[in-house]
């Protein structure tokens, strides 16, 4: 990507990160990326999502986690991540806009899906995160906010039985497995 | 779209049971989900009685139609049933509206508002579980432990403490709860029943008087009551930027943003996803729109966005820049509200939420969220119309 396009596309992430928070100017273009300013298509392999419920939330679970495929999708409109549970039909599926530093997009079920722990899990939610790379070069989302639905149940017919929270302030991350 | 049958249009039903088109014997089969168990049972009575027509009924979830002519459901139950082409959206009927309503014992106070309810509640509150009950399962804000989550409609019917559909609400003290949107019950045909006649003949029934007094018996406010809808001023009138992922591009038919823009024209064309006029966002799309001049919060609503397929919800934010920062106005918004006249279905958001006076450039974001490779239409994520700037 040029500089110049890069740049362009930080704007465009950055307006899409809104939600009542004033948004900071794009960092300076730089030609060559480094830890501080990945690429687009860093985050690939295996992942934990980790969903927190917001911190008001009345939850029987504070967050649930679970693990993920993710693969970098070049061939939108803008680049893009796809993270999924399962292939080919997923149960929870990440679908990112992948802006290189930041990502933002929708983390859903398509019903109740069981975490690594055992609780069943719905999602229906607006992530957005920074992304950052380590010094072996893995990318993570290591601390992100998420809008939208959260419900725990104890089997896949008990949606909402263990709590049902609708908030701005949910926490997610994207860590290497 | 979904029909606004006119009430006036007095059913026409033969005082006999209707034979098949291919003669498959049988009852019309309706299946019903728990949260509207009594209005089933009261419209299969009514239609009974005129039409003397057997009908089976039974209540269940509406995930899937094996074994069902009919459906009679919330338009959120009926979001996967109907985008996927199993049920047919053109011939479905709206019956109206039920409201959510605190249930207390008589000798109990009237609550003033939701939280006064849950203070005066003394242990469990019972609650609508599945796709139905989430927004008041979100809204009550009360740990689980508090809370019996159940679609069971004798064990709901029989709390003393409840937050239900009034469909399902017992004997006790009812106040109806301001902010939680009241479901949007649907009758929707099964694509593929072998009994058209059947189900030809129930629809009609529904029109009819006979149908409009067993919904209101059942807790139902039938769409003749509903309030006047405000007028539209004005519609988006540029597209700044859209976004739709990868994955949604390539199993969506409906990519174009500029549908989205000019007054609601989206129409069904005649079957499963055949569609013209409108813009699916897929799993979390979104596009921001120009609306030519700052849209002025007055009042109530001020902007309305025209969703076509069944009651997917959608998320507003609102800039005055088209590279934002955008505010959230209101998020995942159930958009499901029948529109007269309109092929689409609606949803309205108010300025006022997002604390700010005017805005030029809004972002309508998809709040289905429904995973992309699980999906299995072409229609995937709220499909947006039109958006509208309201008269004060």
């Amino acid at each position: 990507m040029s500089a110049a396009r890069r740049l362009a596309f930080l704007a465009l992430l950055a307006s899409a990160c809104g939600d009542a928070v004033t948004v900071p100017p794009p960092p300076s273009p730089s030609p060559t990326p480094s830890p501080s300013s990945p690429a687009p298509g860093l985050l690939r392999g295996s992942y934990v999502l980790r969903v927190e419920a917001a911190p008001e939330c009345q939850v029987a679970e504070s967050g649930a986690s679970f693990v993920v495929q993710a693969s970098p999708d070049a061939t939108g409109r803008y680049p893009g991540v796809q993270a999924v549970d399962a292939l080919p039909v997923p149960a929870l599926e990440l679908e990112l806009l992948d802006g290189g530093v930041a990502v933002r997009g929708g983390i859903g079920t398509t019903g109740g899906v069981r975490s690594t722990t055992g609780t069943f899990v719905w999602l229906e939610l607006v992530a957005s995160g920074d992304v950052s790379v380590g010094s072996d070069g893995v990318a993570e989302v290591l601390s992100g906010s998420a809008a939208g639905f959260v419900e725990f149940g104890a089997n896949p017919n008990d949606e909402g039985g263990l709590g049902t929270c609708k908030s701005v302030a949910h926490a997610w991350s994207l860590r290497r497995q | 779209m979904i029909r606004l049958l006119p009430l006036a249009l007095a059913a026409v039903v033969s005082g006999q049971a209707v034979a098949s088109d291919d003669g498959s014997p049988g009852p019309l089969r309706i299946r019903v989900t728990p949260a509207l168990s009594a209005c089933g049972g009261a419209l299969r009575d009514a239609f009974g009685e005129v039409s003397h027509a057997p009908v089976a009924l039974d209540v269940d979830e509406a995930s899937g139609v094996a074994g069902a002519d009919l459906l009679i459901a919330d338009s959120a139950e009926l979001t996967r049933i109907l985008e996927g082409g199993l049920a047919d959206e053109r011939t479905a009927v709206v019956l109206g509206d039920v409201a959510w309503v605190t249930v207390s014992p008589p000798e109990q106070p009237a609550p003033s508002s939701l939280a006064a309810f849950i203070a005066a509640a003394p242990s469990r509150v019972a609650i609508l579980g599945g796709a139905a009950g989430r927004e008041a399962r979100a809204t009550i804000g009360l740990p689980p432990t508090r809370l019996a989550v159940s679609r069971d409609a004798a064990e709901l019917r029989s709390a003393r403490h409840a937050l239900l559909p009034r469909s399902l609400a017992g004997p006790g003290r009812q106040v109806v709860v301001d902010g939680l949107s009241p479901l949007t019950v649907v009758a929707a045909p099964v694509i593929g029943s072998p009994h058209p006649a059947e189900v030809r003949s129930f629809l009609q029934f529904l029109g009819g008087r006979a149908a409009r007094r067993a919904f209101e018996a059942c807790g139902g406010e039938p769409q003749a009551s509903a309030t006047r809808l405000r007028s539209d001023a004005g519609y988006a009138q540029a597209v700044m930027d859209w976004w739709v992922p990868a994955c949604s591009l390539a199993h969506n038919a409906y990519n174009h943003p500029v549908q989205v823009l000019g007054p609601p024209d989206a129409m069904n064309t005649g079957g499963k996803d055949e569609y013209t006029g409108m813009m699916s966002l897929g799993q979390g799309g979104w596009v921001v729109v120009d609306m030519g001049r700052p849209v002025v919060d007055h009042p109530g609503a001020d902007v309305r966005v025209y969703q076509t397929t069944s009651s997917e919800p959608v998320t507003l934010y609102a800039s005055d820049s088209p590279s934002g920062p955008f505010r959230l106005v209101q998020l995942m918004r159930t958009c499901g509200i029948p529109s007269p006249g309109v092929f689409s279905n609606h949803c309205d958001f108010d300025l006022a939420n997002a604390g700010i006076a005017s805005a030029r450039y809004l972002r309508v974001e998809d709040g289905e969220i429904y995973p992309c490779l699980a999906g299995t239409t072409v229609t995937e994520g709220a499909d947006i119309d039109a958006i509208a700037a309201l008269a004060p």
